[in-house]
């Protein structure tokens, strides 16, 4: 710098800035409330869309519009505070860097969101080839040509790269709405053509908004204009949370709530920065206009929600009234079933035993036939009647001591025949502790023992089934545990359906293929039955076709 | 809270080719702000113009009266 230089500078009495961007130089603290009341709302919203789905495409795009759009006005701010000519240089340039960026991905942004898909690479090489000049040129003198002294304004003087710049900002605004109508045309559905309208008005109020301030100021060099074109930005935050409240019923006084307290907020800082009488009037008449309408939508969302809340609570009336109602007549119809079909599993048990005579020799299949269906049938009800009751918690568990191990042998030998029928080869093993317990012993072998060996018998096409039963002293369980596992070669269990595999009429994705007269409810009673005696029931499995491993813990 | 491409139900991931498309402009745009900065705030490399007729023309930006 010459010494003629440093005493032109040295006239202007430029006054010194702190943290870049405070400063007298700057002509009204207003400044700061157009640019923070533009930025921080844009980038507040950016960071919270994105953060809530961080690998989102348009997520991503929002943030680098709101990011680019950030970095543009914190370059204006120091070149609005700076005294230092190099500052104002740099920071200058920056602008018109980031410029038309904020453009470039407000595009981007509405493409994504419109069209629910990615540029093409093709798109991306030609919509984005027109930012390079700017980027490969910004540090020469087609950017900037220099620094102006003649006026003590502070100024760099903008070159022909600059203006370029500006022809970009159109140019995408342009495209905006071009692609905008194609998509009107194309989208077939009210609400997604409602969508493109919303953003399409929001982007491009904000977008030219924007361009009109920068550009009036540059050719009638009335560098106050561009405060204006800033208020494009709220209004663009507003439209996309309309958006995002109206078309997904989110939580409007949640959001309603957080813009009325980050406005709230804003005031009380700009207020920091005021000095006179008149620009507090200014503030206050600013704060007070968008409190009234965020406030207005605020005690409507609470009045919405109120109405809603009182809604479900009478939808939640009536449906617990109809459940009950339903839970008789369902207990009605089960005991009314179950009754009819352990009349007639006795009356075909008595045939055939040969109560009434010996049965012609044609009839006893079908007789054998009709007595193990009514019995599957009687059993089905019952475990959905049971499983009723369980969650009723009207069960009433009998406690007496009995020998595990004897009953899980009569359990064993019960389900014998059955697995041999199948070709199954059926195991067990033990060793001899004593397996005394104290419990309900109807319910344990009923439902846990039976239940989960007929359960492997039935999903075990061919193979083995080995039932075994130890006692395992090392556990927190007091006086140790017993364990009764059955291990099977058979269908296995997927990850999948291990979620819902003890869970209330819970099936396996395919399990009725393999056993149509599954009801869904043995394993949940089964676990309620386990649970209850302070027990515990897990499934092991290395998927499906790698059979599986039902495991029972009782405390000894 | 809804994200807008959630609106549409739809989940749209940034691939590998899109973060590689992203990282070059975020690269290229560091590069520029790199060598704006070597110039004007190391280097100091700038010109002073003192009246308003020392200004040249946007069009041929040699045309210009160094203090």
């Amino acid at each position: 710098m010459t010494s003629q230089v440093q005493s032109l500078i040295e006239a202007c009495q430029w006054a010194p800035s702190h943290f870049l961007v405070l400063s007298d130089n700057v002509f009204s603290p207003l400044l700061y409330y157009s640019y923070l009341g533009s930025v921080i709302p844009t980038l507040l919203i950016a960071i919270f869309i994105y953060l809530n789905g961080k690998k989102e495409l348009t997520n991503r795009l929002l943030l680098l519009m709101g990011g680019s759009f950030a970095m543009w006005v914190f370059g204006a701010m120091v070149t609005w505070a700076t005294e230092i000519p190099s500052h104002t240089m740099f920071f200058w340039t920056l602008l018109n860097i980031f410029e038309p960026f904020v453009y470039f991905f407000a595009f981007y942004f509405f493409y994504t969101f419109i069209f629910k898909k990615d540029f093409s690479l093709s798109q991306k090489f030609l919509f984005s080839i027109p930012l390079l000049p700017t980027l490969i040129l910004a540090p020469t003198k087609w950017m900037l040509l220099g620094y102006d002294l003649s006026n003590c304004d502070r100024n760099a003087y903008e070159g022909i790269l600059a203006s370029y710049g500006y022809s970009l900002e159109i140019f995408y605004a342009v495209l905006i709405v071009i692609f905008a109508i194609v998509a009107l045309r194309k989208l077939k559905s009210k609400e997604d053509r409602e969508k493109t309208v919303l953003l399409t008005v929001g982007i491009t109020a904000f977008l030219l908004s924007f361009s009109l301030g920068n550009i009036l100021e540059v050719f009638t060099e009335n560098w106050y204009i561009g405060q204006y074109g800033l208020f494009g930005a709220p209004i663009f935050v507003g439209f996309l949370a309309y958006l995002i409240v109206h078309y997904r019923a989110f939580n409007m006084r949640l959001i309603g709530a957080q813009v009325l307290v980050a406005a709230l907020w804003l005031s009380v800082l700009a207020l920091l920065f005021i000095r006179t009488i008149e620009d507090v009037r200014i503030v206050t008449s600013i704060t007070l206009i968008f409190v009234l309408i965020v406030g207005i939508f605020l005690i409507r969302g609470v009045y919405r929600e109120i109405a809603q809340r009182e809604r479900i609570e009478k939808l939640a009336g009536e449906l617990q009234e109809i459940n009950e109602r339903q839970e008789v007549l369902f207990h009605f119809i089960g005991h009314e079933v179950k009754g009819f079909l352990a009349k007639d599993a006795g009356a075909f048990a008595s045939l055939s035993e040969g109560d009434y005579g010996a049965l012609p020799e044609v009839m006893k299949p079908f007789v054998e036939e009709a007595l193990v269906g009514a019995r599957q049938g009687a059993d089905s009800v019952g475990n959905i009647l049971k499983a009723s009751n369980l969650k009723k918690g009207s069960v009433t568990y009998t406690k007496e001591p009995f020998d595990l191990k004897a009953l899980t042998v009569e359990a064993v030998e019960k389900a014998r025949a059955a697995a041999e029928k199948k070709g199954l080869v059926l195991s067990f093993t033990a060793d001899d502790s004593s397996y005394q317990m104290t419990g309900d012993k109807v319910q344990i072998s009923d439902h846990v023992l039976r239940n989960l060996i007929e359960n492997s018998i039935n999903y075990t096409p061919s193979g083995s089934i080995s039932v075994s039963l130890k006692k395992d002293p090392s556990t927190g369980l007091g006086a140790g545990k017993f364990v009764f596992a059955v291990k099977d070669s058979g269908v296995g269990i997927t990850e999948e359906d291990k979620k819902r595999l003890f869970t209330e009429g819970g099936h396996g994705k395919d399990s009725q293929k393999v056993n149509a007269h599954s009801t869904g409810y043995g394993l949940y009673i089964a676990k309620s039955v386990a649970l209850a005696h302070g027990g515990t029931i897990r499934a092991e499995s290395e998927g499906e076709g790698k059979g599986s491993t039902f495991i029972v813990e009782l405390p000894a | 809270m809804p994200t807008p491409a959630m609106l549409y139900n739809e989940s749209m991931s940034v691939e590998k080719p899109n973060t590689v498309f992203l990282a070059i402009l975020f690269l290229l745009v560091v590069l520029s702000g790199a060598a704006t900065f070597y110039r004007y705030i190391i280097k100091s490399d700038f010109i002073y113009f003192s009246t308003e007729e020392s200004i040249p023309d946007r069009f041929a930006p040699d045309s210009y009266q160094q203090l």
